[in-house]
């Protein structure tokens, strides 16, 4: 019975779906949706309002030369801060619900493979870290630089080394966390300065912003492969790293 | 015009990822359909900061599309997560699979 239950799962995207009643009414009023939208944005009174001038008339006090990483790191920082906690936040949820599935028996990855990993994740390192740098410059910054380091981290991840699911966790969860730490830093820095929350003085915001994109975008880097991980890596803080027959305790 | 081309783009993937979203009932095709929406959302917004001349483009929207892209690979990630623990947690057979390991692991100290 089990049998014939996994076959009717497997076989379910054959069966032909009839439009009901129910399905043309909700189609009407999407496309009513969307034409009210369409109208809308006809209607949009040009020409829009915008902030590129108060952008380039600051730009030399943000530390910066790309009006983007500007507002981004330093007149919008805090929505940036929020964000780079929400990141944290996903990963903490990701965590508590599961371990990471790797598969019970790890294979050794094919001589082909372990020279291609070998290769690219020295060249991933630096191409995202000068992304990392050039964001003050042109387009780049923290997380498009972190996004990269992630790539290298999520091919470590699926190239089925031995020695990736048995690693130390600390190191891993330093640094996901340097990123927001170092913006509660700056913040409370800022307070102590200049007496208000994220307010960098001009001469040295190139520094301090230099240095948050680099924590940043570590952090952001190891996160994205933690989401890819799908779950808390196997060896807890309080116990040894993880050994071959260690059993979950829990299902799922 | 290619403003509008934009906007338009990103205005009809927002509506297609609304119909998905209601409509199909797995839930990998919803989390789907709730992307769909915010790649929309987001090339509506990248396409307000187009000025017609080019030096003075407006970086505010582009910087809430970044911010916006990290939230929403956030909640994709969370979603994902729980899809997979619901279907583990809700399917006979893997259930039983589970089971089975388990004991044979015991069965093996």
């Amino acid at each position: 019975m089990v049998r014939r239950n996994e076959a009717k799962m497997n076989n379910r995207h054959q069966t032909k779906k009839r439009l009901s009643g129910l399905l043309w009414t909700l189609l009407l009023l999407t496309i009513f949706l969307a034409g009210l939208l369409i109208w809308t944005v006809l209607n949009i009174p040009r020409p829009l309002p915008s902030l590129s001038r108060e952008t380039a008339e600051y730009l030399a006090m943000s530390g910066v030369n790309n009006p983007v990483t500007a507002v981004l790191l330093n007149f919008r920082g805090y929505d940036t801060m929020l964000e780079v906690m929400v990141f944290l936040l996903g990963a903490m949820t990701v965590w508590s619900i599961t371990h990471a599935p790797f598969p019970a028996r790890v294979a050794n990855p094919s001589p082909v493979q372990a020279t291609a990993v070998r290769l690219l994740t020295p060249l991933v390192c630096l191409i995202g870290g000068y992304l990392i740098w050039q964001g003050a410059y042109q387009t780049g910054g923290a997380f498009q630089g972190g996004a990269v380091l992630s790539a290298g981290v999520v091919l470590l991840l699926i190239s089925d080394f031995i020695w990736v699911p048995r690693m130390h966790s600390l190191p891993l969860r330093l640094g996901m966390a340097v990123g927001p730490l170092l913006f509660v830093i700056l913040a409370i820095w800022g307070v102590i300065t200049e007496g208000s929350l994220l307010k960098l003085s001009p001469e040295n915001a190139w520094a301090y912003l230099l240095f948050l994109e680099a924590g940043c975008g570590i952090s952001i880097g190891l996160t994205l492969a933690a989401f890819f991980a799908g779950g808390r890596p196997l060896g807890d803080l309080r116990e040894e790293p993880y050994k071959a027959d260690q059993d979950d305790g829990e299902e799922g | 015009m290619t403003n509008l081309l934009y906007s338009f783009t990103g205005l009809i993937l927002f509506i297609f990822g609304f119909f998905a979203l209601i409509v199909c009932a797995q839930p990998l095709r919803k989390i789907l359909g709730c992307n769909v929406m915010a790649t929309g959302i987001f090339l509506f917004l990248v396409a307000t900061s187009y000025r017609a001349d080019a030096a003075a483009i407006d970086p505010v929207p582009q910087a809430m599309v970044l911010t916006g892209i990290v939230v929403s690979v956030s909640v994709t990630a969370v979603a994902l997560v729980l899809a997979t623990s619901i279907r583990q947690a809700s399917d006979p057979f893997i259930a039983r699979r589970k089971k089975k390991a388990k004991g044979d692991a015991r069965k093996k100290q």
